[in-house]
């Protein structure tokens, strides 16, 4: 049955996104967890039920959120509210799997998602001596889960801070103090809790005083600069590719003429697709005197997702990953490394050359411009 | 292309002659425009911006959803707008200004040099020596140019051109090229062209620019670009074609191989909000063409994948629900396209989301439909205004109006649109135009003096090779030996295109030069080229009735494709009878008959409304009859017009006020009680007792809306249908409204209505905004017009929720109604569903009306019951009946402003019959030869018109006014040499005869064919391509029942394997009911050969309509079956039996 009620309810939560589909099934045939023979999502299909309030199908805590559906879809739906909005009405209706409950108690209690301690979000900068934002700084780092609780990134940070010193940079960052962004939150469709948690780090970062947020994540990035700023964010965000390069072009960095040897660039989804295709990345990565890019397969706006998007981080999935499937393209262009710049990418890429005992280095790009600074 | 010196001295003349109107775009709307302004005694200027007029319509392959040629069809209009005085044609021309206004505009044209003169004879040999290898644009780039070239064989004006962007003579020329000036025998070749400015003052502008199509390329997830076997539908349509660059075959361009399974994508661009949101309005059908082609190609599995099958036109539906059986139609889009191996890999999802990956051999895109280049400009040189679309802006009530006075569009300039509707607005563009025409003339090139056809008849033969079509499958050149041979055949040529304008040119210069007084041209069908060969000899001086066609084309070539050697045979017995028939014709004058210069109006609603407005505003006196006491028809019952969202009221208004300040007569609770007459002189009695004298008639009717029966339509007052909703919009109640499309349309011989999704896209957003819950059921959405995917669009946003019942079956079995809710298998999620619903709205379209005076002026009717149109794609408001044009929902279901429209069209036609004040009526009208007539007035009994007057055994008497040619009279009358037809005389088809049966005459089978219904099926067996054996003969008359026993005897007595005789379907007879008689006089034949011991069997009938090619190719089969079944004995002895019997 047709439930009105229901569908009422479906639609404002989506915004009524999802009403402007005409059912085409481009985006169900687009997704990549289906390419991947991966438990993939009937897109269309949710589509569908957003349109006229039916109970929801099956698969929709697969979707990674990486908008690749929305690159071809004719009447450019936004697809991943609408699977937001219908994340939320599956949570307010307590459908939503234990693994993300749990998360959330976990951002709720220690401010991260990871489990891990607050006390130990700065261990990553012990002994770089890094200011305080709270202090004053122009720039505040923000620094992020995932790479905080995540040791093998924690080389990436340091080079970005080394990088931001190197060329002058006044930064600070919130140290222990430091709160997830909430996208794991607002992925999880937890409206409330969400409210509540951007309230509080607007507060914090304005109180700071800082110019500009630098955000090592671009998941993080894109919270701040469409979410944040549509409820009340002031201040200029940038991620740290996008600064970096802008560091470049005043002059405030440059590049030996390195041996990088060939690389290849995997685009993370949220600075590819969602804001814009990637263009500071490879601008920044094509300074560098004497680099050789081999571009993969699906690139720029057309980059193929890691996989770890939309909180599939916290939940097992078997067989196959999006990520195996990166690693090959990735090989297959006869780069030695792959360069990201998004840390959910960065444990995927890496952990699925581990795997699948692919000889290629994972590189996050601050490091990989660390090593070719001048 | 006129040189200049001619040029200025049209100038010159042009001062004290008519008023000029401009027309800028030469395709096929700028063609139809042009030639109803010359018509109606305008002058014409028409500027292309190409090398040829022709447009798009010249390069399709075939047109839906007739598969008619298009560019045979296209072809003799081209011609007759470079051959007629009254237009001049200016190619490789661009307006770059407009100065003053309406009555007045001086405008400013730059026209490029071509670098070819007049004297170029299209010999080709220019070409050859080119070096200069490019892509030919006409080809979609597929096929190669050279730097000099002409676009496509039929191109007008007839010389060829320079690309001097290309050429190697392009300034600097350190290396001067000079070898096409070296190839070229007449010195037609002239570098020192210069660059020409052109000042005009034009009364009045019709811009009709066109289209052109999406650059596929940006479609990245298609894969355009980077794979030589993605096409797109356009590239198909060259490859298609006989003269395109693969002369026909279906090769993939990767590797030249032919495909075995192809895959077209819809929407290709459009309804997509990443480039064009509109609806790009033609490409279902002519893909659905497409695909039924490449079935046709012998291509097993042809899968399209669609969005909405957008089949809103006349005839759409049947094609698309015909082409089913061999194509599969797949609702959804791909997600990717692009190369795997040795073919394509495409993946999409199938509604029960399944995810498919699937491999073609080749894909073809369906490209959008954009503005055409330098559309944009134009309108800033034009001072117009735009649209959101990026086409010229237009208004409801008057559709081809622009933004500034005296400038008007048609066609795709005003938004995409398919042939039909683009003439149309063609037609009402020129009767806009002619507003501002005050001065009218139509000038007479010298006629030269006739030629002396006295002596011996000397026969030229000109033999077509229509590039392949015919040249493909007969060898001309063994036909042209033979044909020289025969007696009085004093010259044969073969052309590669007779049809070409330098061909036509060429013939009328062999006439004089060789002195013939006799023309027969071996191609194509007369029924389309006839008249265009008959213009030529007439420019030669040659009486035109001594010319005669043979249809070597469609009769034979491509019939017979794979038996080369019968073909060639047959070729020659065809020519051979063309002619032998040559020998005998007579010179012929048309008749002249006055026209009375008034226009009758029936029915006043939106296009009546227009016709007659129009037309009055032109000075002409017009009567508006209409039935209701107020004007306006179905406007008066609702409330929006959509998708232009108008309301109706107001345009009602607009249009009456217009009506009123025109002058028209107008009558209102008048009925017509009886109408009569033929064209320029019609006589209707009105019931308010007025008399009208009517030169010509605008059928202007309407239709009635269908009457639900479904869904409790009638006893469950919550169920209403959209005409009630439309006028009780204030007091809608309750909650839920769920409104279900198709009610009584798209099932059994019912159409698509057409306008009714837009109407019910705008009710439902109109209820949505009232703050109910709408849901909309439909089939296919064919939001089809300017606006209407933006209401669709809209509808969505608003959260209109929209279910696909299953598209196979009608609403009313595809939807259970229980009175609070609706159960059906939602077909967008393959799921069943239940629904609640307060209120039912059914969306009802139109159904034919049933009026006396149809009958009285005996128009058809198309297989629905609206009335027919003499051509679906080149004349859509004209009735076969001369004289009469329709208008609005009459001719079919159609929206308001498509209705306004047509009802302007029909002004423009009726306009230039009546100013012109007199037409000419072809000589066929029987003779009476009064010392052998016995007056028993058989034939006055048998004439279907009542022409032919007398008393018995007193006098009798024909009026050539009141006789329509069909030759009744003529097979009814048994006295020798008493009454004979013009062009069809006995001795005619008996010469035919005696060709067709010179040799083997055992193996052929003897067909009379009418010129209206069989051998137009025969034609449309040629032109589908459908196979039959070579052993027919057709001998084509104007009507079945002019052949009489005398004939048929005459037949049998050649000892033919058969006979049979063909003619339109009973009640579709062009002649009223002579087909009857007919009927009669071959069962009594029948009985005649069966007394004399003759098999019966060896004579039969067979009724074939326009449509019906398969029909009349299976009949030949099964007749070839039969004659292959007799003894050569019985054959041959045949002509004993009926000895004595038999007159010569």
């Amino acid at each position: 049955m047709v439930d009105d009620s229901r569908w009422e309810k479906v639609t404002n939560l989506t915004g009524f996104d999802g009403n402007e589909c005409f059912q085409c099934g481009a985006c169900t045939a687009t997704c990549p967890l289906g390419y991947m023979g991966e438990e993939t999502i009937d897109t269309r299909n949710l589509m569908r039920r957003a349109q006229i309030g039916l109970d929801l199908s099956e698969g929709i805590w697969n979707c990674s959120t990486c908008k690749l559906c929305e690159n071809s879809c004719p009447r450019q739906v936004n697809i991943v509210n609408v699977i937001r909005g219908l994340r939320q009405l599956e949570f307010e209706d307590r459908k939503a799997p234990d693994k993300i409950v749990a998360m959330l108690w976990d951002i709720y209690e220690n401010g991260n998602p990871w489990g891990g301690k607050k006390s130990d979000r700065s261990k990553w900068s012990e002994g770089l001596q890094i200011k305080d934002a709270d202090n004053g700084s122009d720039v505040l780092l923000y620094v992020g889960c995932d790479a905080a609780y995540n040791k093998n990134l924690h080389g990436s940070l340091r080079s970005l801070a080394d990088l931001l010193k190197k060329a002058g940079v006044d930064f600070g960052t919130l140290g222990n103090k430091e709160r997830c962004c909430g996208e794991p939150v607002r992925n999880a469709g937890e409206a409330y809790y969400l409210d509540d948690l951007v309230r509080d780090n607007i507060a914090t970062f304005e109180k700071t005083g800082a110019k500009t947020i630098v955000a090592f994540s671009p998941h993080c990035e894109h919270m701040f600069e469409k979410y944040y700023r549509e409820r009340g964010l002031k201040i200029e965000v940038k991620h740290y590719s996008e600064y970096l390069n802008d560091l470049v072009k005043k002059g405030k960095l440059s590049f030996k003429e390195g041996k990088t040897g060939k690389i290849t660039i995997h685009d993370p989804c949220y600075l590819s697709r969602y804001d814009g295709g990637g263009d500071d990345l490879r601008e920044i990565l094509h300074s560098i005197p004497g680099i050789e890019v081999k571009e993969m397969e699906s690139s720029g706006k057309n980059s193929l997702c890691c996989g770890g998007g939309g909180n599939r981080m916290f939940i097992d999935f078997e067989g196959k990953r999006l990520s195996d499937f990166r690693m090959e393209q990735a090989r297959s262009t006869g780069a030695e490394t792959v360069l990201t710049a998004c840390p959910v990418c960065n444990m995927n890429l890496t952990d699925s050359g581990k795997t699948n005992g692919i000889d290629l280095k994972v590189k996050e790009v601050s490091e990989f411009l660390e090593e070719n600074v001048k | 292309m006129r040189t200049l010196a001619v040029l200025n001295e049209d100038m010159r003349r042009a001062s004290n002659m008519a008023d000029k109107v401009m027309i800028i775009g030469g395709g096929i709307a700028g063609i139809q425009a042009s030639l109803d302004l010359a018509e109606a005694g305008a002058e014409v200027l028409l500027v292309e911006k190409t090398a040829s007029i022709g447009g798009k319509m010249a390069a399709l392959d075939k047109n839906f959803p007739t598969f008619d040629c298009s560019i045979c069809i296209e072809a003799p209009k081209m011609s007759d707008v470079t051959h007629n005085p009254n237009i001049k044609v200016l190619t490789l021309a661009e307006v770059t200004e407009v100065k003053g206004e309406e009555g007045n505009f001086q405008v400013t044209i730059n026209q490029k040099p071509r670098f070819v003169t007049d004297a170029c004879t299209r010999c080709d040999l220019c070409v050859q020596a080119c070096p200069q290898v490019l892509k030919n644009e006409f080809d979609a780039g597929v096929g190669a140019r050279k730097a000099i070239y002409t676009p496509f064989s039929q191109a007008e004006p007839g010389p060829y051109t320079i690309d001097i962007e290309s050429c190697l003579n392009d300034p600097p020329n350190y290396l001067p090229c000079g070898r096409c000036t070296d190839a070229c025998g007449p010195e037609a070749i002239d570098f020192n062209m210069t660059p020409n400015v052109i000042k005009e003052n034009v009364a009045s502008i019709i811009v009709a620019t066109g289209f052109d199509l999406f650059n596929a390329s940006l479609l990245e997830e298609f894969g355009y670009s980077s794979d030589p076997d993605i096409l797109t539908s356009y590239e198909l349509e060259r490859m298609l074609n006989a003269a395109g660059p693969t002369e026909g075959e279906i090769i993939k361009p990767s590797n030249g191989k032919h495909p075995e399974n192809i895959l077209f994508v819809l929407c290709a661009g459009s309804r997509d909000k990443r480039f064009v949101p509109y609806c790009s309005r033609t490409c279902c059908m002519y893909s659905i063409k497409e695909a039924s082609q490449l079935v046709d190609h012998g291509i097993k599995d042809v899968t399209v994948l669609y969005m909405d099958i957008r089949a809103y036109g006349k005839g759409f539906d049947e094609l698309y629900s015909r082409s089913q059986k061999d194509i599969r139609y797949i609702r959804s889009r791909p997600a990717s396209v692009k190369r795997k191996g040795d073919a394509i890999s495409v993946r999409y999802t199938t509604n029960d989301g399944k995810i498919i990956e699937e491999t073609y051999d080749m894909v073809v895109l369906a490209t959008a439909s954009i503005p055409s280049k330098g559309t944009e400009k134009l309108a800033k040189t034009l001072d117009l205004e735009l649209s959101e679309d990026g086409f010229f802006k237009n208004r409801l009530e008057d559709p081809v109006s622009t933004t500034r006075k005296g400038i008007f569009v048609a066609g795709c300039a005003s938004g995409p649109k398919d042939i039909p509707d683009s003439v149309t607005e063609a037609s009402a563009a020129t009767a806009q135009a002619l507003k501002y025409v005050k001065k009218r003339e139509w000038i007479e090139e010298p006629a030269p003096p006739p030629l002396d056809v006295s002596g011996e008849p000397k026969i030229g033969v000109f033999l077509c090779d229509c590039g392949s079509n015919i040249a493909g499958v007969v060898d001309v050149r063994k036909v042209a030996e033979e044909i020289r041979a025969l007696p009085n055949v004093a010259y044969v040529e073969e052309n590669k295109f007779t049809c070409a304008g330098s061909s036509q040119d060429a013939i009328a210069e062999k006439i004089k030069e060789k002195n013939l007084n006799r023309v027969v041209v071996g191609a194509c069908s007369p029924k389309t080229h006839g008249v265009t060969f008959q213009r030529v000899c007439s420019r030669a001086g040659l009486n035109p009735y001594l010319f005669e066609m043979a249809n070597v084309r469609n009769m034979d070539s491509w019939v017979h494709k794979k038996e080369k050697v019968p073909a060639t045979e047959k070729a020659v017995d065809i020519v051979n009878m063309a002619v032998s028939k040559a020998r005998l014709l007579t010179p012929m004058d048309d008749i002249e008959f006055p026209v009375i210069r008034t226009g009758l109006v029936i029915g006043g609603g939106p296009a009546g409304i227009a016709a007659a407005s129009s037309l009055s505003n032109m000075g002409v006196e017009v009567h508006l009859v209409e039935r209701e006491d107020k004007l306006g028809g179905l406007l008066n019952s609702i409330d929006v017009i959509s998708p232009e969202l108008e309301k109706a009221d107001k345009t009602l208004q607009k249009l009456q006020d217009g009506l009123r300040r025109s002058g028209a007569i107008i009558h209102t609770s008048t009925t017509v009680k009886e109408i009569s007459g033929f064209v320029g002189n019609f006589s209707a009695a009105l019931s308010d007792g007025t008399k009208v004298e009517a030169g010509a008639v605008i059928i202007a009717t309407g239709a009635d809306p269908y009457e639900p029966t479904e869904f409790k339509y009638g006893t469950d007052p919550e169920v209403i249908t959209s005409l009630d909703l439309e006028k009780n919009y204030s007091k809608v109640e309750g909650d839920k409204y769920s409104i279900i499309s198709c009610v009584g349309s798209r099932k059994g011989d019912k159409g698509c209505s057409r306008f009714c999704c837009s109407t019910m896209l705008q009710q439902a957003i109109d209820l949505k905004e009232k703050g109910k819950t709408v849901r909309v059921f439909y089939k296919d959405i064919r939001a089809y017009e300017r606006n209407a995917e933006e209401l669709y669009r809209k509808a969505g946003e608003k959260g209109v929720q929209f279910f696909r019942y299953e598209p196979s079956k009608s609403p009313e079995e595809a939807i259970e109604f229980d009175g609070t809710s609706l159960i059906f298998v939602d077909d967008l999620s393959s799921t069943k569903m239940k629904a609640p619903v307060d209120h039912l709205v059914l969306n009802i379209g139109l159904k034919p009306k049933d009026e006396e005076i149809f009958t009285q002026l005996k128009l058809s009717r198309d297989s629905e019951g609206f009335l027919l149109e003499v051509h679906p794609k080149l004349g859509p408001v004209e009735a076969a009946v001369q004289g009469v044009f329709l208008a609005g929902t009459v001719q079919g279901p159609k929206g308001v402003k498509e209705s306004i429209s047509q009802g302007y069209a029909t002004a423009a036609k009726a306009a230039k019959l009546l100013f012109r004040g007199k037409i000419d009526k072809e000589p066929i009208i029987p003779q009476i030869e009064q010392s052998k007539c016995v007056k028993c007035l058989r034939c006055a009994e048998v004439c279907p018109y009542g022409a032919i007057k007398g008393e018995r055994g007193k006098w009798i008497n024909l009026v050539p006014a009141a006789c329509m040619g069909c030759g009744n009279c003529v097979a009814e009358c048994n006295i020798e040499g008493a009454i004979s037809m013009p062009n069809f005389t006995d001795k005619q088809i008996m010469t035919q005869i005696d060709a067709a049966t010179a040799e083997k005459p055992e193996e052929k089978l003897v067909v009379f064919a009418c010129n209206w219904c069989s051998y137009a099926g025969a034609d449309q067996a040629g032109i589908s391509k459908i196979q039959y054996p070579p052993s027919a003969r057709v001998i084509r008359t104007m009507c079945s029942s002019r052949i009489s026993q005398k004939l048929v005897m005459y037949a049998f007595s050649k000892n033919p394997g058969a006979v049979l005789v063909t003619g339109c379907h009973i009640n579709d007879c062009h002649y009223i009911d002579a087909n009857e008689y007919t009927e009669k006089r071959v069962d009594r034949w029948k009985r005649f050969l069966e007394a004399k011991k003759v098999n019966p069997d060896r004579l039969q009938l067979w009724w074939v309509s326009a449509a019906e090619g398969n029909r009349f190719a299976s009949k030949i089969r099964e007749m070839d079956a039969l004659i292959k079944s007799l003894s050569k004995d019985e054959i041959t002895s045949t002509e004993s039996k009926l000895k004595g019997v038999v007159r010569r």
